[in-house]
């Protein structure tokens, strides 16, 4: 096609104009994050002149690289560690399990820059790299978390969260399926969830295929798997994919949900519940300094924070996600935020032999996983 | 009339430089056949040797891998039902160009190349949206209209079928370029005198020329099935669902499993490593023999061919299933605030749009998506020219270089990708490059997958400029640079800009290998996407897959700019 020079600008105009109409229309206006309400106590009282360099050293440093996995880490996470230190920018990057241990592989001989803290759910690698983590300096350790069970390694790594997943239900769809109840496990395997289920079935993150072990003793036993294959549901990578099809009522039913992910769809109108399932089971938010960071200093402030009442409220006070800690020893708490309760299953990611052996011959076999 | 010339390549007057500057010359194309071994062969050493570090046990365990067989199998169906596909509508459409009438002609010829433009991925997750099962749009209006029953179906984008017919889609232009590219050039006098011997129009396709067209077909035949041997977006999208794996998402997904299984993923991808050299190198053999031959037609495709407006209801029912639907789709999601399987204009608003910019992580992206763009234009355009002078018959190349020079200029593309991202993560990051989390290493990963993409519009554009302009210029005694700035550039000028485009196309459009080289604190457009994909929101996607467009369509344009002249068209 030949174009005349005059009809030719103005196609490149065209083309360049739709583009940046796009890009333009993306900038209309700033994004506005909601606000959380914050800890009064300051993360860093009883740190000493020391501490208060590192605190320094980190604002001269500027920036602190997260690479997380959990659902925790969103916008008013993210508002809430502006807010004390807006000095230092918070650079985030989501992944899923698998691919954030490759990423920290990749990192950790080449001397490149890339996280210096991280929150995940795999203790098999923190376990077999604790030697590469480095334990955190600041006040918030010894003062919140002395002698607790959930500090690992001599505080090179610590347990800051744990994720309860349950069940993430469209109202609408539940109702034209006769409104099953869905409170238990064993609900999961109700004949009229068949084609409307949908599972997060945890492939490449041993800490979610052990969910579904602890998940399947509940509902039955090894049976149950048969059972539930049967339903034959469809299959998400993540809880986030799940949320987007419950809301538009692609699937009825969503097991392996996340509360704050489906509650923040509730939010904005969407048909959807979320549901904890009794017994609660949930999947760990471990946090740890990379020895490798380049951003050492705000690594550590990052971490005391996050140790810090501030930081735990910041992640967990909307009580999609449970705290280690008592309420009691973090002063003035929101209303929604909870401890994990006695007696209940934090996953910890280590698969034992015969929960290696039952994700490979039963879960895998008879959801046809690869 | 058609004229056929026979171009002898190795017998030009002033094509054979004169011996004692062969030596030199010689030595001169060693070094490039050096550098593209450096930059498309070392990833693959070092990854070849992670798996041969551990290749019994590598064996062994893809031998028990699960369902094996069924992903091998999947793998082929869908490579061969969407390559099928693919030429089947793309030669069609082509086909319908030459039908339909004058006045049209101009703007129908540019529609089917348009879908080159659209993100694979915003066309997977327009449609997801327009045909999931229960809540698809599509799905919905057919079930009112009585067309199956229940609450599902019935037609399903997440299954076998619904991936074979997206990756078809999706792959039908790179048919259509050239089956249609092919037709131009050999103009319609043959059919012409076939409709006036009172053939009808089906009998000329037929007997005249579908078999014209044989070499095109064989040729984008062979692209097509490489690239969608090595599909990646469509099956891991669409395939999740209903488990339908294939090699590709299943290296990827041994990839994302901790601790990495390297041996395995490298043992799962050799079939596809040995398929893809076997068909470039049956190409390469096809491609050489087709090349003694240059067809000139004095006339248009149009004139003494029947034309009818009926032409014209395919092109654009391609373009509204390839474009305008998933991306009617895309800005509806994206302007909703959540997908709820409805479109709902008194609900939209920008607040995803508002929230994916107020986000400075897209800004950043898109920044580095564009630099990245630019040093990869830099870079490939000089290199990929001269990798085409190289592979001109008539350029004195001694064949152990060329040969070589060939292979890697088109290996890159019978590597599936997300194996090749493996490849250029574990060799840039380690010592001596060490160029992970820098724009460097993305640029270094766009060059090594979109030189083969460069390297046959200049090659075409060279083939048919014919050497004499050149040989009158060094005769004239001017240089090798000097003749090339200003004698061949100007004339491979509208190649070039071709180059520039599809340069523009898989670096905006790339996100398999972006999600392995770029870092939190370097990231690219595509490994955004991918990070929304998996853990945010569908408006949010959707916005990013919109930007993802936007940020295409400003390549375009400085592609436009290179070439002088409409490259969609040129394309």
């Amino acid at each position: 096609m030949r174009l005349s020079p005059r009809k030719r600008g103005s196609a490149v105009l065209a083309a360049l104009a739709t583009g940046v109409l796009l890009l333009a229309a993306a900038c209309g206006s700033g994004g506005g994050q909601a606000e959380t309400a914050g800890s009064a106590i300051d993360p860093n009282e009883g740190g000493g002149p020391a501490w208060q360099s590192v605190v320094d050293a980190a604002r001269q440093e500027g920036q602190v690289v997260l690479y997380s996995n959990s659902d925790g880490v969103n916008p008013a996470f993210e508002a809430a560690w502006a807010k004390a230190y807006p000095d230092i920018k918070l650079v985030v990057s989501k992944y899923t399990s698998g691919e954030l241990t490759t990423k920290l592989d990749a990192e950790k001989g080449g001397g490149v820059v890339g996280a210096d803290v991280i929150t995940v759910s795999t203790k098999p690698w923190l376990e077999a790299n604790r030697g590469a983590l480095v334990a955190s300096t600041g006040p918030a350790l010894e003062k919140y978390w002395k002698g607790s069970e959930h500090v690992y390694a001599d505080g090179a790594y610590v347990l800051v969260a744990a994720t309860p997943l349950g069940a993430g239900i469209n109202t609408e769809q539940l109702a034209k399926l006769g409104n099953p109840s869905v409170t238990t496990y064993k609900d999961l395997l109700q004949p009229q969830l068949k084609g409307a289920l949908g599972i997060v079935p945890g492939t490449g993150s041993p800490a979610a295929e052990q969910w579904w072990y602890f998940a399947a003793k509940e509902m039955g036993g090894d049976g149950a798997v048969a059972q539930l294959a049967g339903l034959e549901p469809r299959l998400y990578t993540t809880p986030s994919t799940i949320a987007t099809d419950i809301a538009s009522g692609e699937v009825a039913v969503g097991a392996y949900s996340i509360k704050g992910t489906i509650e923040a769809l509730a939010a904005k109108g969407a048909p959807v519940k979320f549901v904890t399932l009794d017994p609660v089971i949930s999947t760990p938010v471990t946090a740890a300094v990379v020895g490798w960071a380049k951003h050492p200093n705000a690594a550590q402030v990052f971490q005391n924070w996050l140790l810090s009442p501030a930081g735990q409220i910041a992640l967990n006070g909307s009580g999609s996600l449970l705290t280690p800690l008592a309420l009691a020893d973090l002063g003035t708490v929101p209303a929604t935020m909870r401890s994990i309760p006695d007696g209940a299953t934090v996953v910890d990611g280590v698969l034992s032999p015969e929960q290696k052996t039952w994700v490979t011959d039963l879960w895998n076999a008879k959801m046809r996983l690869g | 009339m058609t004229l056929t010339q026979e171009r002898n390549a190795a017998t030009g007057p002033a094509q054979t430089p004169a011996g004692s500057r062969a030596k030199p010359a010689g030595r001169r194309w060693a070094l490039l056949a050096l550098l593209m071994a450096a930059l498309i062969l070392w990833p693959l050493i070092k990854l070849e040797a992670r798996v041969a570090e551990d290749l019994s046990g590598a064996v062994d365990r893809l031998l028990g891998y699960r369902d094996l067989g069924r992903v091998y199998l999947n793998t082929v169906i869908i490579a061969v039902g969407s390559t099928i596909v693919a030429v089947v509508a793309g030669t069609g459409l082509a086909w319908c160009i030459t039908r339909v009438p004058p006045r049209w002609y101009k703007v129908m010829s540019v529609l089917p190349v348009v879908p080159l433009l659209m993100p694979s991925v915003a066309s997977v997750q327009g449609w997801s949206y327009l045909l999931s099962p229960r809540t698809g749009i599509i799905n919905q209006y057919l079930r009112e209209w009585g067309v199956g029953s229940g609450d599902s179906g019935p037609l399903d984008v997440y299954s076998m079928t619904g991936i074979i017919l997206m990756a078809g889609t999706i792959l039908t232009s790179f048919v259509f370029m050239f089956v249609s590219a092919s037709l131009r050039q050999r103009g319609a006098e043959l059919e012409a005198a076939a409709a006036a011997c009172g053939a009808s129009p089906w009998r000329t396709f037929r007997t005249v020329t579908l078999p014209m067209m044989r070499p095109a077909l064989v040729y984008s035949t062979a692209i097509v099935l490489l690239l969608a041997l090595g599909q990646f977006t469509v099956p891991l999208l669409l395939g999740t669902p209903d488990r339908i794996d294939v090699v590709s998402t299943a290296v990827y997904k041994v990839s994302a499993d901790y601790p990495v299984d390297y041996a395995l993923g490298g043992a799962l991808a050799f079939p596809l490593l040995v398929i893809g050299l076997g068909v470039i190198l049956i190409q390469r053999r096809a491609l050489r023999d087709e090349r003694r031959y240059v067809s000139v037609s004095a006339r248009t495709r149009q004139v003494g061919l029947k034309t009818s407006g009926w032409a014209l209801v395919p092109i654009v029912t391609y373009l509204v299933v390839a474009v305008v639907l998933p991306l009617v789709a895309l800005v509806s999601v994206s302007l909703s605030p959540f997908w709820s399987g409805r479109i709902t204009p008194s609900t939209f608003t920008l607040d995803n749009w508002a929230a994916v910019w107020g986000n400075q992580n897209t800004v950043d992206a898109i920044t580095t998506t564009l630099t990245a763009l630019l040093l990869t234009l830099v870079a490939v355009l000089p290199l990929s020219y001269l990798v085409s002078v190289a592979l001109l018959r008539r350029t004195r190349v001694p064949g152990v270089i060329r040969l070589p020079i060939d292979v890697l200029a088109s290996i890159a593309l019978c590597m599936p990708v997300s194996l090749l991202g493996f490849a250029f993560l574990f060799t840039y990051s380690e010592p001596p490059f060490t160029l992970y989390g820098t724009t460097a290493m993305v640029v270094v990963a766009y060059v090594t997958l979109t030189i083969p993409f460069a390297i046959r519009p200049q090659l075409s554009a060279l083939t048919a400029i014919g050497p004499e302009y050149s040989e009158a210029s060094r005769v004239s005694g001017a240089g090798s640079l000097s003749t090339a700035w200003r004698i061949t550039f100007p004339l491979i000028r509208s190649g070039l800009g071709v180059s520039a485009a599809l340069i523009t196309i898989i670096v905006a459009h790339e996100f398999t290998v972006s999600l392995m080289v770029t870092s939190p604190t370097r990231r690219v457009i595509g490994s955004l996407l991918y990070d929304e994909t998996v853990s945010g929101t569908a408006p949010n996607v959707a916005v990013l897959s919109l930007l993802m467009l936007a940020v295409t369509l400003v390549g375009i344009g400085i592609s436009w700019l290179i070439a002088g002249g409409n490259t969609v068209d040129k394309i």
